[in-house]
């Protein structure tokens, strides 16, 4: 008897053997009426406006039924997680094994990370991805995005990350235009010490918003706000090279510098939302270009309300180079991800951005996001004149696009821009709060202290 | 004799298979992620690579050096000290008032106390960051009335009191139902007799009741201990753990190793420490709470 039972349960056990690996062996592969199917995973970032358009895209590839050795390739769109994080989200799902083919929201950070876990695919060598990259005209930005010479991103959309203006407290400064080199800016800020009478008639009432310069946790604002004045002072001098730290001591004292300048009229208390206000109480934030649309809604008006500048420069004529929030698609090379879901992403992509489709599927990017697609010719392209012309911010904002460079190719950069915050940006808005505008403390002991804390995060020399 | 084995192993076999629900979620849910944490721990790993390095001890012994993990491991001390006499005082304050009320009335007030508790803690944390904003009615109020303009979330003398204040408020009515329930179990003839021997107000409140209620206490103060090691959700939305890591807390430094920096063996080091230093520090506050209790014949 208790043999029987015995066996019972052996039988019991091999039956749900049996019926999970069948469900494992099909989770690639299906087959649907007299066809077999590859289904492709496609995860965009967590936000509903991307999830929409991935998705039309997806349906319209679907019904072209393309195939793979006989096979329809069908992709699934899904949302990537959003908590804790849309990183940690893939982290996740890489170590259990749920990896999608091919996600979008990948910076060239993360792609870092991504490439040293050898999870991604390089895809320098593709056919399909130098064909897109013409049929993008995208060879110049690419440059920036590459790591250790090789490409693990198909860039998607870039934002130039420069200095978002108030216009009214520019008037009220006696200045027509936003201030372009250190020594306008600097002029500026004294300005804004003596004239806070003739700026609080406008609403002003601080220079500057950055709570998070004393948030080492929010380490991703250093890249829009210190790392955006570097790229411009610096004229782009790397900042991390063949394993060694070699940011410019000097370009980045001058860096920090900029930020002191705003001394003790920088606002740390936190506001809810800056520029939708009738009369935004601070006169320049860094940009937040994915809130174009969000200014429209509410009425602001470019170029009456607000206005771009670019990073300050050294010198006039210098190049105005800024920070690219950039953000695009990789593959990944994971074992729950067979070669042929793998191909049938690849050839996903390959039709949203072939130089039939490229066009249009950046058009409809720019539509539905507002963001400025990685095109080199996004300025002459009739077709995204319309949008630009909606959009006289990202007109503007497109200019600098030739001098947008991406962040660290490094899988250490969150860990160099919480040090960086801790010892530098943090500290050192204990001493700038102690001064008026336009005198900014000497930052050299804390960006000699942000070096040393920075090689001993990165481990490099 | 044999009849008799035969029984006692049917009581076991029966005995293991009602246990059983909870044995297999203990070993699934507890013991085997603890299991998988010593082992990342002794890890170089970032949960994506096929390298997965083994580095023994160093990533404990980096903890010692890294001036978060002391930031944290101090920080847990500060919150504790504040939290658990604050929520022991107003916990005790609303349970002896809310004791009071006509019983008509007692269970709802008393569920009107337990409603911070129920509420997610990204949503008091939303509103609170609302309610410290620079042109919130409240700041606007303290500037124009008597001139004081404060930085309550990115100042360090105000952002750390702040935190615990949102877990007091929070907390203290969840607190309140275990020592209200400990004091609808006294005796009323108790009362009565120390009534009749001259016993009133406080004298009454520290030589009776706060006695009486000694276990009840002792397990607030268990909970509150556990509670202080816990928090992420306040620091996490609302300062990051600065202003100078003055907020930092364990459960956020292990989230930003793990999930932030990708060092995922570095951040299960650093729970096992957190998990060391709760279980070393509830048996400390065990050893005098039990003290106390036999004290008072408990």
């Amino acid at each position: 008897m208790e043999k029987f039972n015995r066996s019972k349960w052996v039988n019991l056990l091999l039956v749900a053997v049996t019926i999970s690996s069948t469900f494992l062996g099909l989770a690639g592969t299906r087959q649907v009426g007299a066809q077999e199917e590859i289904s492709v995973d496609f995860w965009t970032a967590p936000q509903a406006v991307q999830y929409n358009l991935w998705t039309e895209r997806a349906n319209a590839f679907n019904e072209t039924n393309t195939e793979i050795d006989g096979k329809v390739i069908r992709v699934n769109v899904q949302q990537m997680p959003e908590t804790p994080s849309s990183e940690a989200g893939i982290q996740n799902a890489i170590a259990t094994g749920t990896a999608p083919a091919v996600s979008e929201n990948v910076n060239r950070g993360f792609a870092s990370i991504l490439a040293a876990s050898d999870v991604v695919y390089d895809i320098s060598q593709e056919d399909w991805f130098k064909e897109v990259v013409e049929a993008r005209q995208m060879e110049e930005a690419l440059e920036n995005w590459a790591i250790d010479g090789a490409h693990y991103v198909l860039p998607v959309y870039v934002n130039p990350m420069v200095w978002q203006w108030n216009v009214k407290g520019l008037e009220a400064l006696g200045l027509d235009a936003a201030p372009e080199t250190v020594a306008e800016f600097q002029a500026a800020m004294v300005a804004f010490g003596e004239n806070k009478d003739a700026l609080a008639e406008v609403g002003v009432t601080h220079s500057f918003y950055r709570p998070s310069l004393s948030r080492p946790d929010q380490y991703w604002d250093r890249w829009f706000d210190f790392q955006m004045i570097y790229n411009a002072i610096s004229q782009a001098k790397p900042i991390l090279e063949d394993n060694q730290l070699v940011m410019d001591k000097q370009d980045a004292i001058d860096s920090l510098n900029v930020i002191g300048m705003f001394g003790n009229s920088v606002q740390l208390g936190e506001l809810a939302s800056v520029w939708i206000e009738d009369n935004p109480s601070v006169l320049v934030t860094i940009n937040a270009p994915w809130e174009i649309t969000l200014y429209e809604e509410y009425g602001k008006v470019y170029g009456e309300d607000f206005v771009y500048g670019p990073a300050l420069v050294r010198e006039e004529g210098d190049t105005p180079y800024n920070y690219a929030d950039s953000k695009g698609l990789s593959f990944y090379k994971t074992s729950n991800i067979s070669e042929e879901q793998h191909l049938g992403a690849v050839e996903f992509v390959k039709w949203v951005f072939n130089a039939e489709n490229s066009a249009q599927s950046d058009l409809e990017w720019l539509e539905a996001t507002a963001m400025l697609p990685v095109r080199g010719d996004i300025n002459e392209n009739e077709l995204f004149n319309d949008v630009l012309e909606q959009y006289p911010a990202l007109a503007a904002l497109a200019d600098w696009v030739p001098y947008s460079i991406p962040g660290l190719a490094t899988d250490k950069d969150p860990d160099i821009w919480t040090a960086f915050t801790e010892v530098a940006t943090a500290p050192y808005l204990n001493e700038m709060t102690n001064v008026e505008p336009g005198n900014a403390p000497d930052a050299t002991p804390y960006i000699e202290a942000a070096i040393e804390a920075m090689k001993q995060a990165a481990e490099v020399e | 004799m044999t009849q008799r084995k035969s029984s006692n192993k049917r009581h076991n076999t029966v005995g293991w298979i009602l246990n059983s629900p909870y044995l297999i979620y203990t070993i699934i849910f507890f013991l085997l992620p603890l299991g998988w944490a010593l082992v990342l721990s002794m890890m170089d790993w970032n949960l994506m690579s096929p390298d997965q390095t083994f580095v023994g001890l160093q990533n404990f012994t980096d903890l010692f050096k890294d001036a978060r993990v002391q930031a944290a491991f101090i920080n847990s001390y500060r919150y504790l000290i504040p939290i658990v006499l604050l929520c022991f005082t107003f916990g005790l304050i609303i349970a002896i008032l809310v004791s009071k009320l006509p019983n008509k009335i007692k269970g709802f007030v008393a569920v009107l106390f337990f409603i911070p508790y129920l509420t997610s803690g990204v949503a008091t944390s939303v509103v609170v960051k609302y309610f410290f904003n620079y042109n919130s009615i409240f700041n606007i109020f303290l500037r124009e009335t008597f001139g004081l303009n404060i930085n309550w979330l990115t100042d360090e003398r105000y952002a750390f009191w702040v935190m615990v204040g949102i877990v007091a408020w929070k907390m203290s009515g969840y607190y309140a139902l275990f020592i209200l329930s400990g004091l609808e179990n006294i005796d009323g003839d108790i009362h009565e007799a120390a009534a009749l021997d001259g016993s009133q107000g406080l004298h009454k409140l520290f030589h009776i009741t706060i006695p009486m209620l000694m276990p009840t206490l002792t397990t607030v103060l268990v909970l509150a201990t556990g509670l202080a090691f816990g928090i992420f959700t306040e620091p996490f939305l609302l300062t990051g753990g600065g202003p100078n890591m003055s907020t930092t807390t364990w459960q956020l430094e292990i989230y930003n190793a793990s999930f932030t920096r990708f060092d995922s063996g570095y951040g299960a080091a650093m729970a096992i420490a957190n998990a060391i230093q709760i279980f070393v520090t509830l048996r400390i506050i065990n050893y005098f709470t039990d003290k106390l209790n036999k004290k008072f014949g408990y």
